[in-house]
């Protein structure tokens, strides 16, 4: 606000005192024209009254004797005083004179009568002395009161105001304007006070100065206490945020069709994911850009949906640091609401590759021979029931060939358990050469193998395959450089379908096929029929 | 008020008793009666005829009886009279009636002249003039 344009209070009070007045000596001027005017008319009347008073006496002997010139002379008596329009003299028989002032015949003026009475005998009336007074006289006293009514109090509100302009100036004006500039240069927060107003102390200007001083004393306060706290909460902030960018879990936020909201710094280095690529995710896909298969994490979002708490499962990403090793994380997926009440999902991961590793090993040396590096019998036949729960439905068929080599216990005597072990190891590498990679081969246990034939079309390739094994694990096995050992080997066969439905059936199945093969002489194979009966076809001893 | 003043004035101690007036004219007068008033207004200019229309001539005299016959006719004091008449004799336009030294030249003047009219002691009143009124107090 520039200097020039600033409105003084004193100036505005001045103009307010000013209009107050001059609507106020306006307002008393028509009061007192009108109250002199009707003051002034009344005033008139009592004396043209006063007037009809004196002549009276006159005016009845001129009317009762009839005489004119005494008439005339009283009319014209009449007229010398200014309130006197006309006036009139009229007796009942023989007078009738009248005289009236120059001018305009007063209008509204009302008629002032008076009877006359004989000066003798009972007074009966013997005629009318009648004036009409001077409006114009009144009119001039009621302006020329007004005027000096108006005159007057225009001067007495117009000293008031004066006296009111300095001394408001003076006493209220100035200081005001001094604390005003005074607080206008201070910046809240600050030290700075108003000084106090010499002779102001203990009005009411002091006590605002005071009031203002003890203001700015708690705003500067708020504003210490302020930048305390604030201080506090950025320290509690940075804390937090090295929480957040330093864990070595990635945590994020997704929206509730999965779209990444936000993320910390690990969040990439976690899922593997070069680091241009880490920063361009966010709004992005998240299942389908972290992991290997969407639909476990699709699986895991609607589970926290539906339940409501934290839920974890183990994935495979979709772009491990090493790609040899594979990469598994652990992740944890809660729901939530956001502030607008749409669902959105907090989750963690973290990465469990090495403890991943270490439980394939442990699982892997659970399900395998040491010895052979085939699967043991649980592994065979737990994946085995599996194998089949999925192929219920569908029209392929497995073929199970169960193996027990025969003259192994009298290799093992003979030459001892190396010698046994040698022929097992080459018996599982045999087998292992006789099927196709999607085919699996199993050690039992001791002596007994175990062939699974996934999915094999036609049927008759199963007696080509048994055949195959049969010539194969027969050929002399190298025990030592010097000696070799020959085992036989006898095969039942079972094939998954309508008959045997069930691992038991099926297993059992190939158990009896397997017996018949070796009550009817060994090194051979046999199938169950559709009669039930087993056909065993078997080769001679090389 | 003036009720109350002619009987205050009743009651003062007045010398002479208050005695009547007769209101005489010429014998060959015509006029039947005269009201107090018409007589009034004749013996104060305010008109100059009898009511039949005839010239009237009012007759006053210089007696004591003078200030009884005004005070009767007009119940005012008969120096409000004279003061009438002065007034009326300065604007030049009217003369007060004729006075005669007493009731013998007011008969003898009556009798002569067939307008006149005047006022004398009842009983000095004769067959030679006729009497029109009798003025009591």
């Amino acid at each position: 606000m520039s200097h020039s344009k600033k409105r003084y209070l004193h100036r505005k009070l001045a103009v307010s005192v000013f209009w107050t007045a001059l609507l106020f000596a306006v307002f008393i001027a028509a009061l007192s024209f009108f109250a002199e005017f009707k003051r002034a008319t009344e005033k008139n009347r009592v004396m043209l009254a006063q007037l009809l008073d004196t002549v009276e006496s006159t005016a009845a002997v001129a009317a009762y004797s009839g005489n004119r010139a005494i008439g005339e002379d009283l009319l014209k008596g009449l007229l010398r005083n200014d309130i006197v329009h006309e006036a009139r003299l009229h007796a009942d028989q023989n007078l009738d004179l009248s005289l009236a002032r120059d001018g305009p015949p007063s209008a509204a003026q009302t008629e002032l009568v008076r009877t006359l009475r004989s000066p003798f005998g009972a007074g009966e009336a013997i005629g009318t002395l009648s004036v009409i007074p001077e409006a114009n006289f009144s009119l001039q006293e009621a302006r020329y009161s007004a005027m000096v009514g108006a005159f007057n109090s225009a001067a007495v509100i117009g000293l008031t105001a004066l006296i009111l302009l300095v001394l408001v100036r003076a006493t209220l004006s100035r200081p005001l304007m001094t604390v005003s500039n005074a607080l206008h240069a201070i910046k809240a927060g600050e030290k700075e006070r108003l000084g106090s107003l010499p002779r102001h102390e203990n009005d009411e200007l002091g006590q605002i100065v005071q009031d203002i001083n003890g203001l700015l004393d708690k705003v500067q306060e708020k504003f210490e206490d302020e930048r305390r706290l604030l201080r506090q909460i950025q320290a509690v902030e940075r804390q937090l945020r090295g929480i957040f960018e330093n864990t070595s879990a990635g945590i994020f936020l997704l929206d509730g069709q999965g779209r990444l909201q936000t993320a910390n710094p690990t969040l990439g280095r976690v899922l593997g994911l070069p680091e241009a690529e880490a920063d361009a995710l966010l709004g992005q896909d998240f299942p389908a850009r972290a992991f290997a298969a969407q639909e476990p994490f699709l699986a895991l979002m609607r589970q926290a949906d539906e339940s409501g708490q934290v839920v974890a499962a183990d994935l495979p990403l979709r772009n491990p640091v090493d790609a040899s090793a594979g990469g598994w994380v652990h992740c944890l997926l809660s729901r939530r609401s956001d502030h607008e009440g749409a669902a959105c999902f907090e989750g963690v991961v973290y990465d469990i590759t090495e403890r991943r590793a270490l439980e394939m090993r442990v699982r892997h040396e659970a399900d395998h021979d040491p010895l052979t590096g085939l699967r043991r019998r649980q592994a065979v036949e737990r994946d085995l029931a599996m194998l089949l729960e999925q192929q219920q439905e569908g029209g392929s068929r497995h073929v199970v060939l169960l193996l027990d080599l025969d003259n192994f216990k009298d290799i093992n005597d003979r030459h001892g358990h190396a010698a046994g072990d040698i022929v097992l190891v080459e018996t599982a590498h045999r087998l292992k050469c006789c099927v196709r990679a999607s085919d699996w081969v199993a050690r039992l246990g001791g002596d007994e193998f175990m062939v699974v034939l996934v999915d094999c079309v036609p049927l008759e390739r199963a007696h080509s395959i048994a055949r195959h094994i049969l010539a194969a694990v027969t050929l002399p096995i190298k025990l030592s450089p010097e000696v070799q050992g020959q085992v036989g080997v006898s095969i039942g066969i079972a094939i998954h379908g309508e008959k045997n439905p069930a691992l038991d059936d099926l297993l059992k199945a190939a158990d009896q096929a397997m017996y018949e093969v070796k009550r009817q002489g060994k090194n051979g194979f046999a199938l169950a029929g559709p009669d039930g009966v087993f056909r065993v076809e078997k080769i001679d001893p090389a | 008020m003036r009720k109350f003043l002619i009987f205050a004035a009743l009651l003062l101690p007045a010398p002479p008793a208050p005695a009547d007036v007769a209101v005489i004219v010429n014998a060959k007068n015509t006029v039947a009666a005269m009201a107090r008033r018409e007589v009034q207004d004749i013996f104060l200019g305010r008109t100059r005829t009898f009511p039949d229309g005839r010239f009237a001539v009012a007759i006053d005299q210089s007696s004591l009886l003078r200030a009884e016959f005004y005070q009767t006719l007009t119940a005012r004091p008969v120096e409000q009279i004279d003061a009438y008449w002065a007034r009326l004799l300065f604007t030049g336009q009217a003369s007060p009636p004729l006075r005669l030294p007493d009731d013998a030249a007011v008969l003898k003047t009556v009798r002569e002249n067939e307008g006149a009219i005047g006022y004398v002691d009842p009983r000095r009143v004769d067959h030679s003039v006729r009497l029109l009124l009798q003025l009591k107090p």
